[in-house]
């Protein structure tokens, strides 16, 4: 079993600890199921950013488990039953550390790619 | 949460979350088909980009907690189905892990009780002996001290918590009967608070007791109290006459309370002054046991009380000698010391066979996973992990070593008793209890544990080991048999060869040894000899005088018996137990170290009773004995190391020992008068020592031997010798009773048959093992060459040469293991050389009967499954595939 995926290769891998951060921002819009949630990531990152089901619904069971998430099974618009995820107060308040934390590693990686060669060193 | 509760649970969010999934794929197909895909499309779609079901649901999962609880149940329903498909391999598995872990348990709960745990008393682990040694003669020393001398080192000492002393006596007990003698032990007051061990019944003995002027009380074994007094609990309270004195019983001790080996414990009456001392009745000497201090070592023990002794040495200048040494021991080294060599060689005879085992069943699945790798690699495409496939093939292992374990556990139990049954009497302190205690019991899950790694985890590892994808394509074409793998399941076959030829050769020396003891020349004849132990009185009213006429008077009585060949006293029995060996002098000659022999002091028919042939001179006679003449008849030995080539007839021995005791004449040399055949006087194994026999008459010191020579049997003529010696003493006992052959087959030959015995047993279950191993390798080879076989016959190969490289194939693995483990005995040869005697630890002749076995066995085993090979038929050979 080589970890060989070669056809994601145009997608990029999301960063450690990221889909958590994604999915809980998706979620700041109001309860969500487990697909809803892949296809508004991907559609919001213009199809950049792909959420692998092997990838999405541990996350999501392991935000249940913290308590950041809880689920409720709905009626979907099609009338389908389905598992929606909504923000608990205590994920809110996750959220905005981790919102916080991106804007400080965005500033942080800018300010590093922005910078003219051997502006660095003076 | 219940566990109920708990997967109930469970179950529903399984549920949930296959719905979840379900739930996923249809808004992703309506999504698609809404986009123009037809149905069929987007459902296929759907699930490819979903991805691995299973995996992605194992995934999830693992974050709800419990998983591995999950996986292992999942893998023990698995492994349950697995072995139940293959009966045969599963019972050949489980017996063969049964007898390793088995033997192992066996082997350390006899270990565990006898060399651990012996004793019932509080810290026995810390209860040290001494030994005081005189340098000036070599193996000579005391273990007793002298009542004063025990109170100076139980003062002095800066290294016992405390002391205690004890010292036997044979107590003359008046019941309706008549009398009996009860072997009793006087011990210091403190010894029962020391031991720490609660009475069954009243009280025990306490210092109070000990006091010079108490109450006269002592305390009884459960033993004697159930054989003699029924377990009357009555008999508390009441007063026996012992010692012509009325005693109180104050308490009866629990059955496995055997301290010092007593029937009754009675209290030493003595204070420091030691104004008892004098009494006849009691010991003068005790056997001291210091109860060492927490973190005091045995050395530092020893080198404190050598302080002590230089100091007592001034005080007591008979007791040391100069250089004189004192030596500490554990009490169970002191009393079972002997034993433990045996014991520990029979641990690692155990853990072989145990390896032997392992390798076999590791064999044996390395040959199931081969058959089972186009499972596995379906198993690993589907999305399992490798290390979740080895955990798999580990718990699959581990059931077969747990269900071994079980029946190994009960092996063990049935087997205890039989190996309790062979292990020498006297061996072992009566107290030991055999039984598989807690800590048998971890040791034996230990072990287990050890065999599910040792047998699973090199073919677990080789199963999932190489490129599986390869595994995938070639599994459906049959034989698929690595160059690898073969190589580990022949190195497996040599190992286990090796480690059978070590258990063999320790099996063959113990055969040989006990061949040497049993041809032994004894240099006389042990075959119905009657021994006895002839105690007279110490009584004040006994003049010498009245004690010689006793024993006289015994022994012509016992002569005159119906029935009677030859009766003797004397102060031995051979060939165990010689006279005291102490310093000789020879007149007109000097030596510039002082020499020691042997002496007996015998009657005229002593040389009849053992069958000894006189070689010069005369023997004792009846004059000589009556006149307690000077004369001394001595040992071809004594002559050889003493004379040389000159003639000892007329020479005059003086025996040092002598002159310290009182009766005996003083200063005395005794004329040699004639010289007798040599007969084993210092045990088995030791060459004979020099040994004169002087007339009984010069001394009634110390106990006598009484030996009587009967064609009638030696058992079956001890009441008329009970009857005649009563007939002329009524308060003399006899002790010690037996046959001479029944004493030397306790002392010299009981040890070594238990060790012959179990090694031989071992060796021969590893024996079986390994046929068993070598026929289930080459079947297995010859199964998977089936193809092969055919082609060639097919070709016009004749089937003798069929044969021939099937046998041939297999004699190579077994002459590799045979070498490799001949070289492995070679090494190991000091380990067993102390049990070894008469033979060299590496005889050539052990080492290639042993390999003639090996491969005898081993051909044996090749020859079924190359039969078969032979009888392959081409076509249907050809056709199989």
């Amino acid at each position: 079993m080589k970890p060989k995926k070669e056809h994601y290769q145009n997608r990029i891998e999301l960063l450690q600890g990221t889909l958590d951060m994604l999915i809980l921002q998706t979620l700041q819009w109001g309860p969500q199921h487990g697909y809803g949630i892949s296809q508004s990531i991907g559609g919001r990152s213009g199809e950049v950013l792909r959420v692998e089901t092997g990838s999405l619904y541990p996350a999501l069971h392991r935000l249940e488990k913290q308590g950041w998430v809880t689920s409720q099974w709905k009626q979907t618009e099609s009338n389908q039953r389905a598992k929606y995820y909504r923000l608990t107060p205590t994920g809110k308040k996750q959220l905005l550390t981790e919102q916080a934390r991106w804007a400080q590693i965005v500033t942080a990686i800018a300010g590093i790619m922005n910078s003219a060669p051997g502006e660095g060193e003076a | 949460m219940s566990f109920w509760n708990w997967l109930f649970r469970r179950r529903r969010r399984e549920e949930e979350l296959d719905e979840e999934f379900q739930a996923h794929l249809r808004m992703a197909a309506q999504e698609r088909m809404e986009q123009g895909e037809t149905a069929e499309q987007a459902c296929a779609s759907a699930v490819r980009e979903f991805g691995n079901v299973t995996l992605v649901k194992e995934t999830t999962r693992d974050m709800w907690g419990f998983r591995w609880l999950e996986t292992l149940l999942q893998d023990l329903r698995y492994g349950a189905r697995m072995l139940r498909k293959s009966p045969g391999f599963t019972a050949v598995a489980v017996l063969t892990l049964a007898l390793g872990i088995g033997a192992n348990t066996l082997i350390f709960s006899v270990i565990d009780n006898i060399l651990l745990r012996p004793y019932p008393y509080k810290n026995a682990d810390r209860y040290t002996t001494l030994f005081i040694w005189n340098l000036d003669r070599a193996g000579d020393g005391r273990g007793d001290l002298s009542v004063p001398e025990f109170f100076d080192y139980r003062e002095q000492n800066h290294v016992f918590e405390d002391m205690i002393g004890y010292g036997g006596a044979s107590v003359p007990y008046k019941s309706i009967q008549g009398t009996e003698k009860l072997y009793g032990v006087y011990v210091t007051g403190n010894t029962f608070q020391f031991l720490g061990v609660e009475p069954l019944l009243g009280r025990a003995l306490t210092p109070e007791d000990a006091k010079p002027g108490s109450p006269p009380v002592f305390v009884m074994n459960h033993r004697l109290w159930e054989s003699e007094f029924n377990g009357d609990r009555r008999l508390l309270g009441t007063t026996l006459i012992l010692n012509d004195e009325p005693m109180t019983l104050v308490g009866v001790m629990p059955p496995r309370f055997q301290y010092a080996d007593a029937s009754i414990w009675l209290p030493l009456r003595v204070g420091r002054g030691g104004a008892s001392v004098n009494d006849a009745n009691m010991p003068r000497f005790l056997i001291p046991i210091g109860l060492r201090k927490p973190g005091v070592s045995l050395r530092a023990a020893a080198s404190d009380l050598i302080m002590i002794g230089k100091r007592l040495s001034k005080n007591y200048p008979g007791g040391y000698s100069n250089p004189f040494t004192v030596s500490t021991d554990t009490l169970a080294d002191s009393e079972v010391g002997h034993f433990k060599t045996l014991l520990y060689i029979l641990l690692a005879a155990v853990m072989l066979l145990l390896l032997i085992a392992c390798s076999n069943v590791a064999n044996l699945l390395l040959a199931r996973a081969t058959g089972r790798q186009r499972e596995i690699a379906v198993r690993a495409a589907v999305g399992a992990s490798r290390s979740r496939l080895i955990q798999q093939l580990l718990v699959e292992s581990s059931m077969l070593a747990v269900a071994g374990a079980l029946f190994g556990w009960l092996l063990a139990y049935g087997s205890l008793k039989g190996v309790v049954a062979a292990i020498p009497e006297g061996t072992i302190p009566a107290s030991a209890v055999m039984a598989l205690n807690p800590a048998v019991l971890l040791f034996a899950m230990g072990i287990t544990m050890l065999t599910t790694l040792l047998c699973g985890l090199a073919p677990a590892l080789h199963a999932v080991g190489d490129d599986l994808d390869a595994r995938l394509r070639e599994a459906g074409r049959g034989s698929n048999n690595g160059p690898l793998r073969g190589r580990l399941r022949g190195g497996l076959v040599i190992v286990e060869v090796a480690l059978s030829i070590v258990l063999l050769v320790g099996a063959g020396l113990m055969m040989r040894t006990f061949f040497a003891l049993e041809h032994v020349d004894l240099g006389f004849k042990p075959e119905d000899i009657l021994h006895a132990q002839v105690e007279l009185l110490r009584r004040t009213d006994y003049t010498v005088q009245r004690q010689k006429m006793v024993l006289q008077e015994i022994l012509d009585r016992v002569r005159a018996l119906p029935g009677v060949d030859a009766a003797s006293v004397n102060v031995s029995v051979p060939p165990d137990f010689g006279g005291p060996n102490d310093n000789m002098i020879v007149l007109g000659q000097t030596w510039s170290k002082p020499r020691d022999a042997m002496f007996d002091l015998c009657s005229t028919d002593y040389f009849k009773t053992l069958g000894l042939p006189l070689v010069r001179g005369r023997l004792l006679s009846e004059s000589d004995i009556d006149s307690a003449r000077l004369v001394a008849v001595i040992n071809r030995t004594l002559a050889r190391d003493f004379f040389g080539k000159n003639d000892p007839i007329g020479q005059k021995i003086k025996f040092v020992m002598l002159d310290r005791v009182p009766d005996a004449p003083h200063n005395a040399f005794f004329e040699i008068i004639g010289v007798v055949g040599d007969a084993k006087n210092d045990g088995l194994r030791n060459t004979v020592l020099p040994e004169a026999f002087l007339p009984y008459t010069v001394t009634v010191a110390g106990p006598r031997d009484l030996l009587v020579r009967t064609p009638l049997g030696a058992l079956s003529i001890l009441p008329s010798v009970q009857r005649a010696v009563w007939s002329v003493a009524p308060d003399v006992a006899l002790t010690n009773t037996g046959s001479v052959e029944t004493f030397l087959d306790n002392y010299s030959y009981a040890q070594p048959r238990f060790g012959l015995l179990t090694l031989t047993i071992f060796a021969g279950l590893g024996l079986a093992l390994v046929a068993i191993g070598v026929f289930c390798v080459m079947s297995y080879a010859v199964s998977l060459r089936t193809h092969e076989i055919g082609i060639r016959m097919a070709l016009g190969a004749p089937r003798g040469t069929i044969l021939q490289t099937a046998l041939l194939e297999g004699l190579r693995l077994i002459i590799v293991g045979i070498i490799l483990g001949e070289v492995v005995s070679f090494a190991l040869r000091r380990l067993i050389a102390s049990q070894v005697w008469g033979v060299s630890p590496a005889d050539p002749l052990t080492l290639g009967s042993v390999a003639v076995v090996i491969v005898a066995t081993g051909l044996l085993a090749c020859l079924f499954p190359a039969r078969r090979a032979m009888k392959v038929d081409p076509m249907v050979a050809l056709r199989y595939e």
